[in-house]
């Protein structure tokens, strides 16, 4: 697929999740407070996703949604429901009280995360960046910020995702910890595995973030160094 | 002791972490790093943020980094000669060399709309050398770092040339390097056997690397590298040589696991046939930032400490001035300090070694090191490896382990296509003619 036709199509898809507006109706509850229409649309979501951008992208990012819900989702319901407890409740009421809201919540992030990832991967950045330095009299200062905004991510997504993903396949850390989780253990044994996957994924964001920083400043001092454009033909090439 | 012969001023220095301090003073601390930690880089982050405003790009520095790599801020080859053509344009004076007649004189014209990512070593090297040289219309001083780790025979009558191109401007320039880096003897390692002749297999079939991004897919480019088929047994420690970006890391890596890929890269030692592992030329990416503590946190008993004094005490013994910054592992095991880099290619290897896996590779082992600590630090992992019946495979493209190696291929790759919409590369892997089998 093109990417123009590729990125009207995502950002058609968009529309709703991002106006609040829903292309289907309630209709009946899937579950206590949750209508089917919501659902419908999260697989709609995710059935275009993998439709305009393939399987193998639609994979990675609900991996990377995964990893969102759990720490901020299913972390707030938690509190929540540790708060309504706190309050006298059981432990039923307590999950009813703000259980739809954390679900609602969960599903609206199903389908924004994967938009908006599959929108931005649409985007070709790349060639953007390559067209930004075609003049011989200069950039503007407008086009000195998208050449860093563009440098960064360009950075990001080409260099330092691969780069950390080559070392976390060469120690096969992810390996590691599949084949502990799948072996049988106690409750002391599952917190020793949170913890290391958490002290693990820690130093891999950390790492990831350093590593992204790392030449902003000799980007910045370069991009800085070019010529403001000139309105006369001073540079014209001899 | 034989070496490049040069007339420029040269800075020695003995070891990585010295040289990369000075180079940084020397371009107004604006160099990427690699943090060893939080504390670290909240350092650095302060030291940028009180220094701002101070730079003068105007009469600063041309410079070329330790790894050229790090130097060039744009996406393509055209945009950083592109870039290096309209900082060094003034107004009211001479416009620089055309940057296409740059690209073409440093072999470039082929690559110009190339993604940087998919270059290969050697490509880089000469776009670095060449950016440097458009710089010289603005650049008050050229300052390179470390080009003798960098730099191969094959590359070096261009490096003359920048050299010689900056000197008839008048424009000043300096190199830092590592202690012994211009050499180019062979070792003097060659009447030291292997503790334990070993020897393992290899198996190439059919191997495809696809080095595209998912996102690379969703535009329709693509990145591919054909490996060569061949199946031979060989001994240890095997020498995988070629010039620079000939494809010898992509092999490792791929040996490795690190790489994804489809058809068959299997190794076979001793042990059968288990795991390959790489310590990475840029071992500080390896690190992931991880301190000693949280590398190796396993129990007291497990054999990291063994295998990490032991190449600690060879070291020692043949490079002294180096041997005497390194504790011992129990003094070390609970800080939390920055690693040296010395220090992070022992530890990285110990913890492979304790694993018994079946094939150890180094790739550049002296990468960031001098040439005695790079020699002392390969003999003893060497010796360690062999002891636990591990060979071992280096990746280099110096000729200091010719001597040491029992076996020797030569890794060379060609260029099938490459444009904008991406590349097919293949590579081969020969018997080096004038080597052991």
């Amino acid at each position: 697929m093109k990417t123009l036709p590729r990125l009207l199509c995502l950002t058609v898809l968009a529309v709703p999740v991002f106006t609040g507006l829903s292309p289907f109706p309630a209709g009946t509850e899937v579950l206590p407070g949750l209508p089917w229409g919501p659902v419908l649309y999260v697989l709609l979501v995710l059935g275009g996703v993998a439709g305009f951008c393939g399987r193998a992208f639609l994979a990675n990012v609900v991996a990377v949604t995964a990893l969102v819900l759990s720490s901020v989702v299913f972390a707030g319901g938690l509190v929540s429901w540790l708060l309504a407890m706190a309050g006298g409740n059981s432990a039923g009421v307590a999950g009813s009280i703000h259980g739809a809201h954390y679900v609602g919540l969960a599903l609206n992030m199903l389908s924004v995360i994967p938009l908006a990832l599959a929108i931005v991967a649409a985007i070709p950045f790349d060639r953007l960046e390559q067209r930004l330095l075609r003049g011989t009299r200069g950039i503007s200062s407008g086009e000195k910020y998208l050449l860093m905004f563009v440098r960064v991510f360009n950075h990001i997504v080409y260099v330092v995702i691969p780069n950390i993903l080559e070392v976390m396949r060469e120690e096969a850390l992810l390996r590691a910890v599949s084949e502990r989780a799948s072996r049988p253990a106690g409750p002391r044994g599952l917190g020793s595995l949170g913890r290391r996957l958490t002290a693990a994924m820690v130093q891999v964001g950390v790492s990831g973030i350093c590593a992204s920083l790392r030449f902003i400043p000799l980007w910045a001092r370069e991009i800085d160094a070019l010529p403001r454009r000139l309105s006369s033909k001073h540079r014209s090439r001899t | 002791m034989p070496e490049w012969k040069h007339d420029i001023p040269t800075r020695y220095f003995a070891t990585y972490e010295a040289l990369e301090n000075a180079f940084r003073e020397r371009v107004a601390g604006l160099v990427p790093r690699y943090h060893a930690g939080t504390r670290v880089f909240w350092d650095d982050f302060q030291r940028l943020y009180s220094r701002s405003g101070v730079f003068v790009p105007e009469n600063g520095e041309a410079y070329i980094t330790s790894n050229p790599r790090d130097c060039l801020a744009f996406g393509t080859p055209f945009q950083v000669l592109q870039g290096a053509w309209l900082s060094a344009s003034r107004p009211n004076a001479a416009s620089p060399e055309d940057p296409g007649r740059v690209a073409e004189r440093f072999g470039l014209s082929g690559h110009l709309h190339q993604s940087i990512r998919t270059l290969s070593g050697g490509e880089t090297v000469r776009l670095a050398l060449a950016k440097a040289h458009l710089m010289a219309g603005c650049a008050a001083r050229l300052t390179v770092a470390s080009p003798f780790s960098w730099l191969s025979l094959d590359h070096w009558h261009l490096f003359r040339e920048l050299v010689d191109h900056y000197r008839s401007r008048g424009t000043a320039l300096e190199l830092f390097a590592l202690d012994g880096e211009a050499s180019t003897l062979a070792g003097e390692d060659g009447d030291e056997p292997a503790a334990v002749p070993l020897r393992f297999t290899w198996r190439l079939n059919a191997l495809q690397l696809d080095l595209g991004s998912l996102i690379d897919r969703l535009h329709d480019r693509r990145v591919w590298v054909g490996v060569a088929p061949r199946e031979e047994t060989l001994a240890s420690p095997c020498l995988l040589c070629g010039d620079n970006g000939q494809g010898k890391s992509l092999v490792a890596k791929t040996l490795a696991g690190a790489l994804a890929y489809t058809g068959e890269a299997r190794v076979e030692g001793l042990r059968g046939e288990r795991r390959v592992r790489l310590l990475f030329q840029d071992v500080f990416n390896q690190s992931l930032m991880r301190s000693m503590p949280q590398l190796a946190p396993r129990g007291e008993d497990d054999g990291v400490a063994a295998a990490y004094d032991a190449i600690r005490d060879v070291i020692r013994h043949r490079a002294p001035l180096a041997g005497r910054t390194l504790s011992a592992f129990g003094e070390r095991r609970h800080d939390a300090a920055p690693l040296s880099l010395l220090e992070m290619k022992i530890l990285l290897t110990a913890l492979r070694l304790v694993d018994h896996d079946g094939v150890l590779i180094l790739d550049e082992p002296d990468w960031g090191l001098s040439r005695p600590d790079a020699v002392a630090f390969v003999a003893a992992v060497v010796r360690a490896a062999h002891d636990r019946g591990v060979p071992v495979i280096l990746i280099s493209h110096k000729p200091w382990w010719r001597n040491l190696a029992r076996s020797i291929r030569r890794v060379s790759k060609q260029t099938v296509s490459s444009g904008a919409d991406g590349c097919l590369f293949r590579i081969r892997i020969d018997a080096d003619p004038g080597g052991p089998s």
